[in-house]
């Protein structure tokens, strides 16, 4: 049976993290926070999403004060429907959190 | 600057369309990473983000109807010939081809030049092993027929990028005295 597309772990943290905030625009840096994914996983992952129409991109113009030009990323309104659909409640990929103190 | 920075930097402006533009926005995001290891691990993957974009540009640009007749010819004369000449005619069909790809399609010059001058190490590469699955045996070592012979063939990349860089420089050069109509 073919494996549905945009299904790998990597690339549901991915909608995942894009989907918390589905109309604002996310950094490659956050996302890569984020998700735990290093930048050589996420960033095929964002050209992947980019080619499928389910992710958006632009550079930050000047006036937005995010100092030197950085790309940005959004999810489509196609994007949207499909990390609702797929996304996973919690990354596998994602960094561990800190340990609660202990009363 | 470190080295590898520069080298991502170089290479995000080399890259074209999509690809660029991907490896540019990685880059533009080192205003944030952290010094030291985190720096580290993200321009890493930004190394490994360029090759992977580069080997998708090499492996679409093969794929084009064109440069699979030059890359089909170039590897039939080299496996046909028989000739004492057969070498340096299957190089003139190498440069010749490339420099007609180049010429063609400026943009995907260079990784048309790198998947046709890789077509006669990747074609023998490939018989060796076919040969050494079908229990034939295979010759490690440096010799007419050794894995090393065909991997020493990818030195035709650097012919056939420089004949690309002559056709792209030709049409240029056209394109430049054509008058205005």
């Amino acid at each position: 049976m073919p494996r549905p597309r945009f299904a790998s772990p990597q690339t549901q943290a991915a909608l995942t993290a894009l989907v918390e905030d589905p109309a604002g625009w996310h950094h490659g840096y956050a996302l890569s926070r984020t998700t735990g994914l290093a930048s050589g996983t996420l960033y095929p992952i964002l050209r992947r999403l980019l080619e499928a129409g389910l992710v958006e991109a632009r550079w930050a113009t000047d006036d937005e004060g995010t100092g030197p030009r950085r790309h940005l990323y959004r999810l489509t309104a196609e994007g949207r429907a499909v990390a609702v659909a797929r996304a996973a409640p919690v990354s596998p990929w994602a960094p561990p959190r800190p340990a609660q103190a202990r009363p | 600057m470190s080295v590898t920075q520069r080298a991502l930097t170089w290479s995000a402006a080399r890259l074209a369309g999509s690809s660029g533009e991907l490896v540019r926005g990685l880059v533009a995001e080192l205003s944030v990473v952290p010094e030291g290891v985190e720096r580290r691990r993200w321009l890493r993957g930004g190394l490994w983000l360029v090759v992977r974009e580069a080997g998708r540009m090499v492996a679409r640009a093969a794929g084009h109807p064109a440069a699979l007749v030059v890359g089909a010819v170039v590897v039939g004369l080299d496996g046909l010939g028989t000739s004492d000449d057969a070498s340096q005619v299957t190089l003139a069909a190498l440069l010749v081809g490339c420099a007609l790809l180049g010429a063609a399609r400026p943009a995907a010059a260079v990784p048309s030049a790198v998947a046709v001058g890789s077509a006669v190490a990747i074609s023998q590469l490939a018989q060796l092993f076919a040969a050494a699955a079908l229990g034939h045996g295979i010759a490690p070592v440096a010799g007419s027929t050794g894995v090393m012979s065909a991997v020493g063939l990818f030195v035709l990349v650097l012919p056939a990028l420089l004949a690309a860089r002559l056709g792209v420089a030709a049409r240029r050069r056209c394109a430049g005295r054509t008058p205005a109509a």
